[in-house]
């Protein structure tokens, strides 16, 4: 078992199975093509391979007004037109410059909204999913010949633990982080 | 304005009472649940009907048997079958004023009693489709009135009626004296890109938009003067030509009954009854949803009582993202739903949004996004 934390401090601790073909794409202290934006991981499953972004604006350490003008961010497109979309550009020619492109890609962003109901999550999702989809697909005035991302979807901290239920993720801050916010 | 409504043993409700806020009201509940039914109740009993005061019992029964369109045409098949007991009516209003109406399962008159209190005014109902074409049909020179009444419910009829009305219908000149209206008719107008207009007994499509007043027509002192009173809208056509209203969007129509009542005086914010609204997000497109939702709350602030039934997400989360408590908006969700036991329609109200994360309607967008996941990720 391994696990994986997409930044030092982050909260979001996933415990991964040996086996399984994963690696972090957004790597930390290492050398990265200029002005490639990146997501975070890269899961290999036998048909396809998830492209997956976290976003956590849940976390407890994050200032109130900061979550605020996250969520804010996120309704107004703003998240998904200059990060989520680039990430799943940059990603792709990445993986394909790398020669890892032989199954589709789908794009799994992980919205941690902890905050709202699972239905309302649910409902918040639905209408962003297809927005980012569309995005994706239709970057400028016109839309990309090729399909990149084959799909795409947006999940909550629940429904991750939902559909893979041997990747969990759980929430879980770092004993410097936890011993910060106490301070 | 209504304050409450107690059905018993009448069509599908065995037991169901409800207090309604003086601002705006939404009932939702999934199909079946009697959400049509009970604004119908809401409009036969604040209708002048219910208050005839010789003939009432057969006035009432003949509005019933209208309004529901019983298979026998007799009042008594609206009596819920099954019960033990007669079917009752009643609804009491802010002013005091309350009626109750009665009848067995074999009755062809409903017995009404009414106490003198205080007066109620009449509800304006908006079905689900749209009238504004209906009006012509009524207001021809020889409308067979019988053939009419087989096919439409008086839901239809009474709104047909009240818009083929003669007002006073100069809508700009109601914006220009009246501040209520110039936050509404603007909004309404420019949503549509233009007006409907009762001429010869049929509506037509004026295009055009509201626009504020030039200022090169003021001086700079009347100019700041102006801003401080109120900004000054005025309606300017577009083109010369009018459209026959069957040639505009259904959609359309449905802002412009809204708008043709408020020209001509049948919704007066705070004088007439409650405004009672089947669906409207039927046919309308869902962008023009949050400038008809800004519309409603400010037709409610002042002093419009509005009952809504809904099925729409969309409409819902737009009034619990724009309503103001700081503007005194009032909005309470009333939510019907079956008892999973005795099969009764129960209700559950509260002025907090978050019912409808329980209701059918967000379910049905969880169930959606699940199906949705399942797709993408593949994962049967």
């Amino acid at each position: 078992m391994q696990t994986y934390r997409a930044e030092e401090n982050a909260e979001l601790l996933f415990s991964f199975p040996d086996g399984l073909g994963w690696s972090e794409l957004d790597k930390q202290g290492v050398k990265l093509p200029v002005q490639m934006k990146l997501v975070d991981l890269v899961i290999e499953r036998e048909n396809d391979v998830l492209l997956v972004e976290i976003k956590d604006p849940s976390i407890s350490t994050c200032p109130e007004k900061e979550r605020n003008s996250y969520l804010k961010r996120l309704e107004n497109n703003s998240v998904l037109s200059q990060e989520l979309t680039p990430k799943a550009r940059g990603s792709y020619l990445y993986l394909h410059l790398m020669e890892r492109d032989s199954k589709p890609f789908k794009y799994v962003v992980l919205l941690g909204l902890d905050a709202f109901d699972s239905d309302r999550q649910k409902a918040l999702m639905f209408g962003f999913k297809d927005r980012l989809l569309a995005d994706i697909r239709e970057e400028s005035f016109e839309a990309w010949k090729r399909k990149h991302i084959a799909d795409c979807v947006v999940l909550s901290v629940e429904s991750w633990n939902q559909q893979f239920p041997e990747w969990q993720v759980r929430r879980e801050a770092t004993v410097e982080a936890a011993a910060e916010a106490t301070q | 304005m209504i304050s409450k409504l107690h059905l018993k043993n009448f069509i599908a409700f065995t037991d169901l009472s409800i207090d309604f806020s003086p601002g705006i009201n939404i009932v939702i509940g999934e199909n079946g649940t009697g959400k049509t039914q009970l604004l119908k109740a809401i409009l036969a009993l604040s209708g002048q009907e219910a208050r005839g005061e010789d003939a009432a019992d057969k006035q009432l029964a003949r509005k019933l048997c209208r309004l529901y369109h019983p298979l026998s045409d007799q009042v008594g098949e609206l009596r819920r079958a099954g019960e033990r007991g007669e079917a009752m009516l009643s609804a009491t209003f802010a002013s005091g004023h309350e009626i109750t109406a009665q009848f067995s399962g074999n009755a062809t008159v409903v017995k009404v009693s009414a106490n003198t209190q205080g007066e109620a005014s009449p509800a304006i109902f908006i079905p689900t489709k749209e009238v504004l074409s209906l009006v012509r049909g009524l207001t021809a020179e020889q409308p067979h009135l019988p053939t009419i009444e087989r096919i439409f419910d008086d839901g239809y009829l009474d709104l047909a009626n009240q818009l083929a009305k003669e007002g006073t219908s100069d809508l700009d000149a109601k914006v220009q004296l009246d501040p209520r209206f110039a936050s509404i008719v603007p909004r309404l107008t420019n949503l549509i890109d233009g007006q409907y207009l009762l001429e010869k007994g049929r509506f037509v499509f004026e295009a055009g938009r509201y626009v504020e007043k030039d200022a090169a027509t003021r001086s700079k002192a009347q100019h700041a003067q102006m801003y401080q009173d109120s900004t000054e809208w005025r309606f300017m056509p577009s083109s010369k030509q009018h459209l026959s209203s069957g040639m505009t969007a259904e959609g359309f129509r449905k802002i412009g009954v809204l708008q043709c009542l408020l020209s001509n005086g049948s919704l007066n914010p705070g004088i007439t009854g409650p405004l009672l609204w089947d669906e409207p997000e039927s046919n309308l497109n869902p962008k023009l949803m949050k400038d008809l939702v800004q519309v409603l709350l400010e037709l409610a602030r002042n002093g419009q009582q509005i009952i809504l039934a809904t099925h729409d997400y969309v409409l819902l989360k737009w009034f619990d993202l724009l309503m103001d408590k700081g503007k005194g908006d009032q909005v309470a969700f009333h939510r019907l739903y079956r008892d999973s036991v005795n099969g009764d329609i129960q209700r559950e109200s509260q002025s907090d949004y978050a019912i409808v994360a329980r209701s059918a309607i967000s379910s049905a967008f969880a169930e959606l996004y699940d199906e949705d996941v399942k797709r993408a990720l593949g994962s049967d």
